[in-house]
């Protein structure tokens, strides 16, 4: 059919056809034919950004003020992305955060960004706490945001606003308004007591959940709201418990028989995905919250346990030794199309895929050493982020962009070391950095956004 | 007839001359064939050519050596030492820790012309560690594989694509092939850059995040035209990863103004300058 039509073309027609399509082609050039340069490395120092005192016309809300640009200067510092400078390097003098800075003042010191802010305490004696985040070099306002809260939640504030400049320079969604979840311990290491705790992601405000008369494992929140499920001896015999961190009421999600471990929630928050040992056998299972009906997923003779699910719910990455050795797998959330996904040297364990689902972390066990690595679903990209005697149990920021851990020391001979403490490691496996507890600590969670 | 014989006489004679002197050898014992040595004549060409002086760790890797075959003197042999082009206000001190390492050293490639840079922070020697704390050099041509932290050892045993992970300390960066010694305006241009150039490590889909800005640079290297956007339209459709990645960019390039251009090599092309800011190669995307 066509080529009876363009048979019967015309030359003409023909050579007008060729003439156009000559002339289209060469239009679709850039118009003018610029020096094209290629840039394809770059470093990976972090950003200066410079961070100024918020103003505050009362002494108290001076006060807060410089509270918060220190709590937002230590976030930003902490994420590895950015080198907040010294404020005594500061040219300008900030008078009044709504007007425009003097650019060429912070050029100098070499901010590329710049933080302003003011603190203004309302008559409902609230604090009104607004900030601008100007470009240096494109000398203008990036964002500008006010907010209003009371006077002891300025922290919260704080990182707020720290979430705010983050996603603005980063493109990626900030984690600083967060908190982290994890079995605090103390005593001997025969009487070790371990209590769930709670603080703020930067260490602030540790608070006790359980008084430790009883032992508690596998804190972990749900991705959508304050809630963390654990597993708790409380009665004798572990069970599963479900705890809202807001509000304090707590509820059993479901006496199992057998052993039960590690639940972790399903994306929307609707379910819990775990393993249960019947008769020395673990199996994956999943159980909904509200029906509180159980679904077990994985049919093998090996030991299936660690489950965690993708961000989307439709896939869950767990950890067998169905192969030989212990290896991560990916399979569909019905238990379907299970493949294995690590093959690399070493044991594997605790995947935990991301929340932006790019990755999944993991422990891995080689040669008398542990490391977090991560890798991507189907397998590829395998890196490791960190190395010590024993490091474990990978949590994901929010944003997919940080990874918490324990990290335990060796015990000598004397009885000394032996100390467990949480750490942050960024995705690139740079920025690796203790987080301050008040004692020991092990098995972090991190919680969602708060908002 | 004389003529003609004198004539086959010469005839044969340089036949058989031309079998001794053109046909030498149908010997076996042909000469090894020395590994391949890129012989090209060296100017001053259009693309920056500067090699990257590695000092290797002391790690004894034999495993190394069959994945190498192209040993280093060959071409240093080929290639005439490079203080001429880089004048070197100082040489890089050797960093005397390596040398106190207990470990042997069957690889040592430090007869290698020096050309030192500015040294980098990062790229000094670290103070002697324990072996396995040691920091891996930065370089910014292998972020991808210099994140992953494993311990060279097991990377050298784990992956086979990974072995050329195992860098020491560098002394200076690579630009370019690394198989000459020229510079061009336009390249050093782009040198500068990559250090003004803040990678997006770390954000996910660096296909994604390839950004294009023009801008024009006058003849002392500041800017003749403000640096804008080529592809505007994808700004507009909100990824705030590309967003970051486009602003990140444009900020790169007044970071880097204004621009050290050397003496004479200005021309008129560069008022329009379109800068390709690609992270694939570098994060491995």
């Amino acid at each position: 059919m066509m080529r009876g039509r363009s048979g019967l073309m015309p030359n003409w027609v023909r050579a007008l056809t060729i003439a156009l399509a000559a002339v289209v082609f060469f239009a679709a050039r850039p118009a003018s034919a610029a020096l094209q340069i290629d840039i394809n490395k770059g470093n990976l120092n972090p950003m200066p950004i410079a961070i100024t005192s918020f103003l505050g016309k009362t002494p108290e809300s001076e006060l807060a003020g410089r509270n918060i640009s220190g709590v937002i200067m230590s976030d930003l510092d902490r994420s590895g992305l950015f080198r907040p400078l010294d404020q005594r390097s500061f040219i300008q003098q900030i008078s009044d955060s709504n007007v425009a800075p003097r650019f060429g003042d912070w050029r100098i010191i070499n901010a590329q960004a710049l933080v302003v802010g003011q603190v203004t305490p309302q008559e409902d004696g609230r604090l009104k706490v607004e900030f601008r985040l100007w470009d240096v070099y494109g000398e203008q306002q990036m964002v500008g945001q006010l907010y209003f809260t009371q006077p002891d939640n300025w922290r919260r504030v704080a990182h707020l606003v720290a979430d705010e400049i983050y996603e603005r320079l980063t493109g990626e969604k900030g984690y600083f308004d967060t908190r982290i979840v994890y079995v605090a311990e103390s005593g001997s290491k025969l009487k070790r007591v371990k209590r769930l705790a709670i603080m703020d992601q930067d260490g602030a405000n540790p608070a006790f959940l359980t008084d430790g008369s009883y032992l508690v494992l596998n804190p972990r929140f749900s991705p959508t709201n304050q809630e963390i499920t654990y597993t708790s001896y409380e009665s004798g015999v572990p069970r599963v418990y479900l705890l809202n961190v807001e509000s304090g009421r707590r509820e059993v999600v479901g006496d199992f028989q057998g052993m039960t471990f590690g639940p972790r929630f399903s994306p929307d928050g609707s379910q819990i995905v775990f393993s249960r040992s019947l008769n020395g056998n673990s199996e994956v299972f999943t159980m909904d919250l509200r029906s509180r009906r159980q679904t077990r997923l994985t049919q093998d003779p090996s030991i299936d346990v660690s489950p965690s699910f993708s961000p989307d719910g439709a896939r869950i990455t767990f950890n067998s030794d169905r192969g030989g050795s212990q290896q991560l797998y990916v399979m569909n959330a019905d238990g379907g199309n299970v493949q294995r996904i690590s093959f690399g040297e070493g044991r594997y364990a605790t995947p935990v895929w991301s929340p932006r689902g790019d990755y999944i972390a993991f422990t891995k066990m080689l040669r008398g050493s542990f490391y977090i690595g991560v890798m991507h679903p189907d397998g590829s990209g395998e890196r490791i982020l960190t190395e010590s005697f024993r490091d474990e149990g990978p949590t994901w920021a929010p944003n997919g962009r940080v990874v918490v851990f324990f990290r335990q020391t060796a015990t000598r001979r004397d009885g000394s070391g032996g100390s467990s403490r949480i750490w942050s490691v960024d995705l690139t496996g740079y920025n690796e950095r203790p987080v301050i507890t008040p004692g020991d600590a092990s098995d972090p969670a991190w919680s969602p956004l708060i908002r | 007839m004389r003529r003609g014989v004198a004539i086959s006489v010469g005839l044969h004679a340089l036949v058989a001359v031309l079998t001794i002197v053109a046909f030498p050898s149908f010997t076996p014992e042909l000469p090894p064939i020395p590994p391949n040595i890129p012989v090209e004549l060296v100017t001053i060409g259009d693309v920056t050519n500067i090699k990257k002086i590695d000092k290797v760790e002391d790690q004894p890797k034999p495993e190394e050596k069959p994945s190498e075959p192209e040993p280093e003197p060959m071409r240093t042999a080929v290639l005439p030492p490079a203080p001429e082009l880089k004048p070197a206000p100082e040489p890089v001190p050797p960093p005397p820790e390596l040398k106190l390492e207990p470990e042997p050293k069957p690889v040592e490639k430090k007869a290698e012309e020096k050309k030192p840079e500015p040294p980098k922070p990062e790229t000094k020697p670290t103070p002697p560690q324990p072996p396995k704390k040691k920091e891996q050099a930065f370089d910014a041509s292998k972020i991808a594989a210099l994140l992953n932290k494993l311990p060279p050892k097991e990377k050298a045993t784990d992956q086979g694509e990974e072995k050329k992970v195992v860098t020491g300390p560098q002394q200076t960066e690579a630009v370019g092939e690394a198989t000459g010694m020229t510079a061009s305006a336009k390249d050093a241009i782009a040198a500068q850059m990559q250090r003004c150039w803040t990678l997006p490590a770390g954000a996910p889909n660096p296909q994604d995040l390839i950004v294009r800005v023009r801008f024009g640079l006058n003849e002392d290297g500041t800017l003749a035209r403000a640096p804008e956007l080529t592809d505007t339209a994808r700004l507009a459709m909100g990824d705030p990863y590309y967003n970051a990645a486009a602003n990140n960019a444009i900020r790169a390039i007044h970071v880097c103004t204004p621009f050290k251009l050397p003496p004479g090599v200005w021309n008129p092309d560069f008022k329009d300058i379109e800068m390709n800011f690609d992270p694939r190669a570098a994060l491995g995307g």
